[in-house]
């Protein structure tokens, strides 16, 4: 063989490998030309960070705006893709995020800083729909320290602060028991929650195991959603009339004005353990709850062998279906004489946190936001999950009330098995919302039109005419038509105004530190829930108490008293602009 | 010039040739690794600022050693991490106390007359090394968990009449982690013993079974001293990545119950700085890492050196 085609082909190879290595980091992004001009089909990237669908925006909704717009949603979702904040990391370390930016308040300060949004405070002033939700826009600037509009807060309401936010007519954190097993043991007066555990003990008795042959348990929990506290603990400090959001390792009121430390024996999160324990100790805890994951949980909702749950998304949701219910059989809210139920209040700054902005390699922004503004008003909202897409066809207004039609019947029947009607589209219906989990009016708060919200849960209409045999136990039990008036009358709730916090970031350090500390608490908390007794209960508390403070407990609670006042001055500022 | 003379010049350029041709041969790989093992560690830098995406690494402060000093600021810290290196070293240590298992099936294997069998075993027996950690916890999860299969038929048996809390348990976590790992990877490790078996010269055999050796005899004087070369090279591949003992396993085996004993290094590096997002802490104690592994590669080329006279590195 010759030299020459040596030395060629080790020259290939060598050539090969850099290629493949230079491949690695160029961009393949498309550029997009610069136009105005509707007439050509315009794809936007929308990174979407509480997304859960990654792909184009199919279905109805694809169409509608396509039709009106000329626009294609290829929607970026961060949590469909996996490894937590990854995908966000790595997009904005490459520079672009995408045409349209979803993330939270607290990383869009980053993206701005890093320049990955554009300025679009031009854009407001001639806006239809945006410029309705200045409060927002504005405390967002002062929150980001500029000047410049850089995003619109997400799911803002146009209710009042103080106005209590329910799901529907259900508190969001409250306990939700099988209201049939509860009738059948009487349905006794619950004074604390430790009289909740006997009747969860009598109901288990009464039903020990599924249809299936599965045992049945009161508490079924599990460790997904454990971040700066074990979740299912945290579920019952909400039911306490305290709340940890924000504030780090300080639990406080509604307001506020009230706050105890985690660490401190007479504070909600002790009791919240003890009472888990108890539980333990009576045999009511699943022992799959330290190994299972929320999908197993609802599985286990759903064929019956949970009695117990936080959330009415968890219980209802999962295990109530129309035709159970008519036999009165389902979850239902029980209330506890003991609890306060935390409830917010309705945010007009925006409820999930999220900011929506326009990514600063996008190059048709007058298109964009000719989209977003639309994307605010009362017609787009009506496409979000929840509601009942565009007036006149599922529902039209009846004597000034939202009211479904036959096909809006039809929905309400079959629900995820509905087929969009062809006015819409086709398709499924349920799948062809917005896909976005993004919408910049939230659908809790009226319609303008209708003076009802979208979300078609709260329309009195409906409300009204699919009351079922369960909902008539309820009543027949607390006298009220539901559980949100029967909280309302007896002041049950732990209100706690909508507002913005201007929290701010977070030092590497502490937030390292608080890493830890966290993870202390969290292990050590499911530890004492299965503690085999009293001593050995209080032991890991104690053991935790030391554990934490040496891992710099103090640090970061130095920081949160800081965060607390914060908090404190927001809800009352909010309280104040609301009268 | 005389003719030897002149082919003397062109075999000189001939070797040279030679040896550019081979220098080009590996060229490729050199790149390769200098890409993949080298340039990285250009990233050693990000432990000496607060890094935080999405900011660019010269937007965000120069902290110097504050991430390797928080590392050890207080008592508890420390005894942490004593811990987590304890959790390390127990476990890769039981991993090569027991390296020599590996070598062990697969004599055995080869000693089995009936080739059907064995290669019946042998893909039994290889096959767990290419199911994921991820499906391997769910089996440990339908089998061992409180409604697992174990707990019905010891439930069913009536041995017991709670269930046992198999994967919450604190005590045994280093046996059972060992356990799953060597069930998994013993087959797939046993394959390289096979070849080497091949290569030991069937003469020997032959001589030895002359002079009227037995089974056993032959396999403690032939098979075993043929096979060591091999199992010191895996050894001290083995110990190079001792504290790189990966964190699949761990991860998905974790639970609040089981975390004093379950956290190895990776894990733990895992745990506390993909959790705040400090990459640069992660990167700080990666470097930590690194300097220990070098450590303990170099001593224990060194011990080789020292017991059989010969080092690989």
């Amino acid at each position: 063989m010759k030299k020459g085609t040596f030395l060629k082909k080790a020259g290939i190879l060598a050539l090969v490998a850099m290629l493949a290595m230079t491949g690695c980091g160029s961009d393949s992004s498309n550029e997009g030309k610069k136009s105005s001009d509707k007439s050509e089909l315009l794809t936007l990237d929308f990174f979407s960070g509480p997304g859960n669908y990654m792909g184009k925006q199919e279905g109805w909704y694809g169409d509608l705006i396509k039709e009106k717009f000329n626009i294609e949603l290829n929607i970026i979702a961060p949590n469909v893709a996996g490894g937590g904040k990854t995908l966000y990391q790595t997009r904005s370390a490459a520079g672009d995020l995408g045409d349209i930016v979803v993330v939270s308040k607290d990383d869009m300060r980053d993206c701005v800083q890093a320049n990955l949004v554009q300025d679009i405070s031009s854009y407001i002033p001639n806006s239809k729909y945006l410029k309705n939700f200045d409060l927002a826009i504005d405390a967002l600037k002062g929150y980001l320290d500029t000047d410049k509009v850089y995003g619109i807060p997400t799911q803002c309401s146009t209710e009042t602060a103080s106005t209590p936010y329910f799901y529907g007519i259900e508190p969001e954190d409250a306990p939700y028991l099988r209201f049939d097993i509860f009738s059948e043991i009487g349905a006794p007066e619950l004074k604390t929650y430790e009289d909740l555990l006997d009747a969860l003990k009598k109901m288990q008795e009464k039903y020990p195991t599924t249809e299936s042959g599965a045992k049945t348990y009161g508490f079924s929990f599990f460790k997904d959603w454990d971040g700066g506290y074990m979740k299912m603990a945290n579920c019952l400090v909400n039911q306490l009339g305290y709340n940890m959001d924000n504030t780090g390792f300080y639990l406080k009121n509604g307001d506020g004005t009230k706050s105890v430390e985690v660490i401190d024996k007479s504070g909600a999160y002790y009791r919240a353990l003890e009472i888990l324990f108890t539980a333990n100790q009576m045999g009511l805890v699943d022992p799959d709850s330290s190994s299972q994951t929320w999908d197993d949980y609802t599985a286990k909702v759903k064929n019956g062998s949970v009695l117990y749950a936080p959330w009415p998304w968890a219980s209802i949701t999962h295990f109530n279906t129309h035709e159970k219910e008519n036999q009165g059989i389902g979850f239902a809210f029980v209330p506890v004489e003991e609890c306060k139920y935390w409830t917010n209040g309705h945010n007009p700054y925006g409820t999930d946190g999220n900011v929506v902005g326009v990514g600063s390699k996008c190059d048709d922004v007058d298109r964009v936001m000719e989209f977003l503004d639309w994307y605010a008003s009362p017609e787009n909202t009506t496409c979000y999950e929840g509601c009942m897409g565009p007036k006149g066809v599922l529902w039209d207004t009846v004597d000034g009330k939202p009211t479904p039609t036959e096909e809006g019947k039809k929905y309400l029947a079959q629900l995820s098995e509905y087929e969009t009607p062809s006015q819409l589209g086709s398709g499924n219906f349920v799948k062809g919302y917005i896909q976005t989990s993004t919408i910049i009016q939230q659908t809790g708060s009226p319609n303008p039109e209708t003076g009802e919200p979208y979300n078609y849960d709260f329309w009195s209409s409906i409300i009204e005419e699919n009351r079922t045999k369960l909902d008539e136990n309820w009543t027949a039990r607390y006298g009220v038509n539901n559980p949100k008036e029967y909280l309302l009358n007896n002041e049950l709730i732990e209100l706690s105004p909508g507002a913005m916090l201007d929290i701010p970031k977070e030092p590497s350090d502490i937030a390292t530190t608080r890493a830890s500390v966290q993870e202390s608490l969290i292990n050590a908390s499911w530890k004492m829930v299965f503690a085999s007794d009293r001593d050995e209960f209080d032991k890991i508390w104690d053991d935790m108490v030391k554990e934490m403070k040496g891992l710099g407990y103090d640090k970061c609670l130095e920081w949160d008293k800081g965060n607390l006042e914060i908090f404190k001055n927001a809800k009352m500022e909010a309280l104040k602009t609301d009268k | 010039m005389t003719l030897s003379k002149m082919n003397k010049k062109t075999t000189r350029l001939n070797k040279k040739f030679e040896r550019m041709k081979l220098f080009l041969y590996i060229l490729p790989f050199m790149i390769l690794l200098f890409i993949f093992s080298y340039y990285p560690l250009y990233g050693w830098i990000y432990a000496f600022f607060d890094y935080r995406p999405p900011l660019a690494l010269k937007d965000c402060d120069f902290v110097g050693l504050q991430w390797f000093k928080s590392m050890v600021d207080s008592p508890v810290k420390v005894q942490q991490l004593l811990g987590i290196l304890r959790n390390t070293f127990v476990m890769s240590g039981l991993g090569i106390l027991t390296s020599w298992l590996p070598m062990v099936f697969a004599i055995f294997l080869a000693e089995c007359r009936s080739s059907k069998f064995q290669k019946i075993v042998q893909t039994f027996t290889t096959t767990p090394n290419f199911i994921s950690w991820v499906l391997v916890y769910f089996m440990a999860y339908s089998i061992f968990s409180s409604s697992g299969a174990m707990n019905n038929i010891l439930m069913n048996l009536g041995l017991i009449t709670e269930p046992i809390q198999f994967l919450e348990q604190e005590s045994g976590t280093w046996l059972s982690m060992w356990a799953w790992n060597t069930w998994k990877g013993l087959g797939w490790s046993a394959i390289m013993y096979l070849a080497a078996l091949g290569g030991i010269d069937q003469g020997l055999y032959e001589a030895a079974r002359v002079d009227g050796a037995g089974r056993f005899k032959i396999i403690w004087h032939i098979t075993i001293p043929g096979l060591l070369p091999t199992y010191f090279v895996l050894l001290l591949l083995s110990i190079a990545n001792f504290l790189n003992n990966g964190m699949e396993q761990y991860f998905l085996f974790q639970n609040a119950f089981n975390s004093d004993h379950i956290q190895v290094l990776d894990l733990y590096v895992y745990n506390l700085a993909m959790k705040s997002g400090s990459y640069s802490l992660a990167t700080a104690i990666s470097i930590l890492k690194t300097f220990v592994s070098v450590i303990l590669l170099f001593s224990v080329n060194r011990f080789s050196k020292a017991v059989r006279g010969e080092s690989i590195v």
